[in-house]
């Protein structure tokens, strides 16, 4: 009797189920596969307390050069004049056509193609570092500001924003992506560092609503290798709210940073 | 030490009670015990001393980095039982706090408490798996869990699982001790069927042996300021909880330091 007014309300089987899985202890995570898109210098998500690698270098065994990083994207192949091959893309409840160019750009890490020797070799006692403070002076950003694209779709803003980013500082690739993950632009390709960074940018906007924070904050950024840094901007914007993830030399400076949100900010508003 | 959070989705389900006597019956068995208010209402201290009201505790700790635990800490006349109140939150709930501070704030002062020489720390929490009873519970080495015998406790259990599925994700040595049926009415049939319906819907290790009737004695106790086991007409109640003390213990097993 009890048992048939329970099952009224609830599926006994599934909770039986969840109720026994805690009565378990938790399995360990699963072994992080490397990051093969930074080579075996990639740092960001040892899992914890794990060695970092040893340089082949240290241990007396010979060193492979480390592997040709392959385009992220694939081109668009060739379709007759007239096609639009523009990919609808959403952000928030808007949905927009995207520029092919967009799906184009290549990740070229350096101008060989080839990530440097340096970062193969490199030792580090900890395998996730958060840098606190810059690294090194801060890059600097001129006055400058995207092309005007007011009132031109939001991809070609978006686009515009792209070209002009990198014109001011070194960026080595980007992605914008929204609160859900949804990515507008990738040129990184991945899911782990888009994670981080929806992470940092979640816990900087929950931190932000607890203290009565606004507008630009200070830089967010993980140290993803030996010579590379994912920057984190997240920006509040007619679309909620839109992060965007920069793959750069160094942490950039909080009035960098500053620049780059008003820019991000106008290109998804204006 | 072992840190165990008394915790539960839903309030009003006897969880100070619960807290309150079996810290007791950990300090009886003369292990070096400290009840934690967790609650921003202040259940254990309301419960325990009258000044309360006055006495920094658990939410000064969160707020004030300065403050140690040793300043917060309140002895009573039991030596193995001392008790932390909950302390003016009100300066915390206005400041929030930031991302990861709690947390760590939480696990510096369980830090303070195991090295005053503490072997068991119990928390009473506030319901809700979320907020600093999250942070506690991330915390924690187990998570004992109150359920009243009634058909709405029932239907909360669902949720319950779900939260308790959730912290584990964040805390992966946290042990679901187990459910303890409280409020259990033995005249009232609705009560006796719904403690039926949640040892058939649960497994049977979950749910623990002994469970806590509803008596008016814990009224009693709490308005003089004492557990119910050392009322004069407590002895039934004291059974009670040295029951449950003694079942979890084996559950506990290694994890607890004698």
């Amino acid at each position: 009797m009890e048992n048939e007014s329970v099952n009224q309300w609830l599926d006994a089987a599934s909770v039986r189920a969840l109720a026994e899985s805690l009565m378990k202890p938790v399995e360990p995570a699963p072994q992080m596969t490397p990051e093969t898109i930074y080579g075996s210098g990639f740092v960001g998500f040892a899992e914890a307390g794990q060695a970092a690698p040893v340089s082949p270098a240290d241990s007396g065994e010979p060193v492979i050069p480390p592997p040709v990083v392959e385009p992220l994207i694939a081109r668009v192949p060739p379709v007759p004049d007239g096609v639009d091959t523009r990919k609808e893309v959403i952000i928030g409840k808007a949905v927009v056509k995207e520029p092919e160019s967009l799906f184009e750009v290549t990740l070229t890490p350096t101008g060989t193609g080839k990530i440097p020797p340096a970062q193969a070799v490199a030792r580090y006692p900890s395998p996730f570092k958060i840098a606190s403070a810059p690294l090194a002076p801060p890059t600097p950003v001129s006055q400058g500001r995207p092309g005007t694209a007011k009132g031109q779709p939001l991809a070609t803003r978006l686009s515009k924003f792209g070209t002009w980013l990198k014109g001011e500082i070194p960026a080595e690739a980007y992605f914008i992506c929204d609160r859900n993950g949804e990515m507008v632009v990738d040129e990184v390709g991945s899911s782990k560092l888009i994670k981080v960074a929806r992470t940092l940018a979640h816990a900087s906007a929950n931190a932000g609503r607890q203290v009565g924070e606004s507008g630009e904050r200070a830089s967010l950024h993980v140290k993803v290798s030996t010579d590379r840094v994912l920057e984190v901007i997240p920006r509040q914007s007619t679309f909620g709210l839109v992060i965007l993830g920069i793959i750069v030399p160094r942490p950039l400076s909080r009035e960098t940073v500053a620049s780059i949100s008003r820019s991000f900010g106008a290109a998804l508003d204006d | 030490m072992i840190t165990l959070a008394v915790s539960s989705q839903k309030g009003g389900v006897g969880k100070t009670t619960l807290a309150i006597n079996l810290a007791h019956a950990f300090a009886r068995s003369g292990r070096r015990t400290l009840l934690v208010d967790s609650d921003p209402q202040g259940s254990v201290g309301l419960s325990l001393t009258r000044q309360s009201r006055h006495l920094s505790g658990f939410f000064d700790l969160l707020s004030n980095p300065s403050l140690k635990a040793d300043q917060v800490i309140v002895p009573t006349r039991m030596e193995t039982f001392s008790l932390v109140p909950s302390g003016q939150s009100s300066s915390y709930e206005l400041g929030g706090g930031s991302m990861g501070m709690t947390l760590y704030r939480v696990r510096s002062f369980l830090a303070e408490v195991k090295e005053l020489g503490y072997d068991i720390c119990i928390v009473d929490c506030a319901a809700g798996l979320f907020g600093v009873t999250a942070d506690v519970l991330s915390a924690s080495d187990g998570v004992i869990v109150p359920q009243q015998a009634e058909p709405l406790g029932v239907r909360s259990v669902p949720k319950m699982l779900e939260a308790l599925t959730r912290m584990r994700v964040v805390n992966s040595q946290l042990h679901v001790l187990g459910v303890v049926l409280t409020m259990v009415h033995r005249n009232l049939p609705e009560s006796r069927e719904s403690a039926e319906a949640l040892r058939s819907l649960l497994p049977p290790e979950m749910v623990l042996k002994t469970v806590v009737p509803r008596d008016d004695l814990f009224v009693r106790a709490s308005a003089r300021g004492l557990p119910v086991g050392v009322m004069d007409e407590g002895a039934a109640a004291l059974a009670v909880f040295e029951s449950l003390r003694d079942e979890l213990d084996r559950r506990m097993g290694h994890l607890l330091s004698t």
